[in-house]
């Protein structure tokens, strides 16, 4: 009984029709989403009285850091389900999800080096939580060269899914080194986020966003994915008549 | 000359006609894919021992594929691929891959006798007297990597005197081999036939044994969809 | 078993020391580069030492593990092996303590010399030596599963690099940080045994994703 449920979840046809059905509305909320956070962030939000109109990077740092660590977590949980029971959908998603995180990672990187240029008068800080991005950076790209070093798509899924389980175990590992490294050598640094508490009207503005962010890189996974669907079942019955309309 | 075989196997295999038949492989609606096509879908035989099955077919028909995938190197789409029960004193099927797999910088000798079927099962003797037969013994120490590429081959042939095992699995086994080669490893294949093994073989050229060998025939004409 | 792989792969090793060598002659020459580009001033030296020592010896390991596989793999040994020796797992630990043994540990060997090169004193050379110690073999594991990834991909050794580089870090961090902590007479025991749960984790886990990746590439 579950498991015909299952088996149904992972067929590429009935998630091509259902996500032809969602997606309309995901990408209509997240931009909802995206107007009113933009809006509650830009102009509806208390400016920070040390960091002044800066403190508004964050709207758009924060969610953007957040998916790029979600969405690896999305991608490893993909390719060992897909690992492990051999399944197309999963596989699928995980490469997928691999350029909206690596585009994320660097979104936030870059907001990142905007928001300490007048912060900290550089571009670039060996921050702990900086660091870690751009080491998960490095593991997005890996990951994506690998499955792209495949002739043979099936395979490239089963070594890329193998690199990302290993990475998936080495990333809490990864942070937490660097959270030391950081510590050790420069302790004085405060935090940009160790603020005692944080003004409801930024909260707010703070919560759409990475609402708003999250939902807009979910509809674009799905993008992905439906593409990735049609091209690899491309001489499947179904697919034919779908291109064909 | 089968001095190699261990006690337990001596009756069974010395006896030659009166060895038990068993079925050693059974294969039922095996399909393969590579690259998201379907090299076959329902493929069935039975390996039975004394027989000696060759896989023909066009180039890219999946005869490699099809072997790979028996020894468990290649993950089989659909249907089943069933071996025997295999006792304890035999080690499992013996599979030869295109490669040689002789390593260039260890000697002849070396090259068989680190060989993980070698290291439990034959005697320094044992593998002395396999280099003798494949008229190697002049190279006996000689690192691989002065031999010829048929010499290459007869040292990984080698391999096939010193396995206990109830079946071969040879992918190409006559490449670079000279004719003189190719008739010592014909009349190899009959022996272990008449003995009770059985041999699954890919090959261009035609076999010449006194009873020929089965064809299983693949043929990649038709392109599958699902 | 496992003995008689083991063999068979020092034996390999031993005929083709050539190959043992060159990763370690890159040790020392990008070792001794540093010194030319920056100023051969014994305090910077000694500050900056532990790092760059580091960093070398990271570089040379992963520039060693296409000895691992990449040989069996082009003449169809590692099939074979997989196939007819039992336990995959055995396989990749005999690769994994052989490659230890031919090009972690003679790094190992090396890192005194290097370090009176760097000016370092004997506490931060002594913790070197130590955190090397621990710190190659984790470098060899983790490396076993990118090599395996990758071994049977043509362009294979660059994406090594990208796949392998980022999971040092966290041995790389800590191997450093432990020198550097012993440069200033702190103690670094707290570092060694980071480093040393970092061995056991990656023993546990490693073989099987090592094996995983293999048979990945052999298909």
């Amino acid at each position: 009984m579950t498991w015909q449920w299952f088996h149904r979840l992972s067929s590429p046809k009935w998630f091509y029709q259902i996500s032809g059905r969602w997606l309309p509305w995901i990408m209509g909320i997240s931009l909802l989403l995206f107007s009113a956070g933009l809006y509650q962030g830009l102009f509806n939000s208390p400016i920070d009285y040390q960091q002044g109109h800066t403190v508004r990077i964050m709207y758009l740092h924060v969610p953007t850091a957040f998916a790029s660590m979600m969405f690896y977590v999305i991608l490893a949980v993909a390719a060992a389900v897909g690992y492990i029971w051999r399944i197309k959908l999963a596989h699928m998603a995980a490469v997928s999800a691999a350029p909206v995180g690596a585009a994320m990672t660097f979104l936030a990187l870059s907001t990142g080096a905007l928001w300490g240029k007048p912060i900290w008068n550089t571009w670039w800080v060996w921050d702990a939580r900086l660091t870690s991005e751009l080491i998960l950076l490095f593991l997005y790209l890996g990951f994506i060269a690998l499955h792209q070093a495949f002739e043979d798509r099936e395979v490239g899924d089963r070594a890329a899914g193998v690199l990302a389980m290993v990475g998936i175990v080495n990333i809490p590992i990864i942070h937490f080194s660097v959270e030391w490294w950081n510590t050790l050598h420069q302790g004085a640094t405060i935090s940009k986020f160790e603020k005692p508490s944080m003004d409801p009207a930024m909260l707010v503005a703070l919560l759409l966003m990475i609402f708003a962010v999250l939902l807009f890189c979910t509809a674009i996974m799905m993008y992905r994915m439906r593409n990735e669907v049609l091209s690899r079942e491309h001489n499947k019955s179904w697919v034919k008549e779908v291109v064909g309309q | 000359m089968k001095n190699e075989n261990g006690d337990e196997n001596n009756n069974q295999q010395t006896d030659s006609q009166r060895f038990v038949p068993r079925t050693i492989l059974t294969v039922t609606n095996l399909g393969i894919r590579r690259s998201e096509r379907w090299l076959f879908r329902d493929l069935n035989f039975e390996l039975k021992s004394g027989e000696v099955i060759q896989v023909v077919g066009e180039n890219g028909a999946g005869k490699t594929s099809l072997l790979r995938s028996l020894c468990g190197l290649l993950p089989y789409a659909r249907g089943e691929a069933k071996w025997a029960e295999i006792d304890e004193s035999e080690c499992l099927p013996l599979f030869l891959g295109h490669l040689p797999a002789v390593k260039p910088e260890l000697t002849v000798f070396e090259n068989l006798k680190f060989h993980p079927i070698a290291g439990e099962f034959a005697t320094e003797s044992q593998i002395e007297a396999a280099i003798e037969e494949v008229q190697l013994g002049f190279y006996l120490d000689t690192q691989a990597r002065y031999l010829s590429a048929g010499q290459v081959r007869r040292v990984g042939l080698a391999r096939l005197l010193i396995a206990q095992t109830p079946c071969w699995i040879l992918d190409e086994p006559f490449t670079s081999l000279d004719v003189d080669g190719c008739h010592w490893l014909e009349g190899k294949i009959d022996d272990f036939a008449k003995n009770g093994g059985c041999v699954l073989l890919t090959s261009h050229q035609s076999i010449h044994l006194p009873t020929p060998p089965k064809l299983l025939e693949l043929s990649n004409a038709e392109q599958f969809t699902c | 078993m496992l003995m008689q792989l083991l063999k068979r792969e020092l034996l390999r090793h031993w005929r083709c020391r050539q190959d043992l060598i060159n990763p370690l002659i890159f040790f020392v020459i990008t070792v001794s580069l540093f010194p030319l580009a920056l100023e051969p001033q014994g305090q910077l030296l000694a500050r900056i030492g532990n790092g760059i020592i580091w960093v070398a010896a990271l570089l040379a390991a992963m520039l060693s593990l296409e000895s691992m596989y990449r040989d069996d793999y082009l003449d169809g040994t590692l099939e074979l092996l997989l196939l007819q020796s039992g336990s995959p797992y055995q396989v990749v630990f005999a690769k994994i303590i052989s490659h230890w043994l031919t090009s972690g540990l003679p790094l190992v060997l090396m890192s005194p010399l290097l370090a009176v090169m760097m000016q370092m004193e004997s506490e931060s050379a002594i913790a070197l030596i130590l955190t090397l110690l621990i710190g190659t073999p984790v470098l060899s594991l983790i490396g076993s599963v990118g090599m395996g990834l990758t071994v049977g991909l043509r362009q294979g050794g660059v994406l090594l690099s990208l796949l392998v580089l980022p999971l040092y870090i966290p041995i790389l961090i800590f191997g450093a940080g432990a020198v550097s902590r012993a440069s200033m007479g702190m103690d670094y025991s707290g570092q060694l045994a980071l480093m040393g749960a970092f061995l056991v984790g990656s023993l546990s886990l490693v073989p099987f994703a090592s094996v995983a990746a293999i048979k990945v590439s052999i298909r």
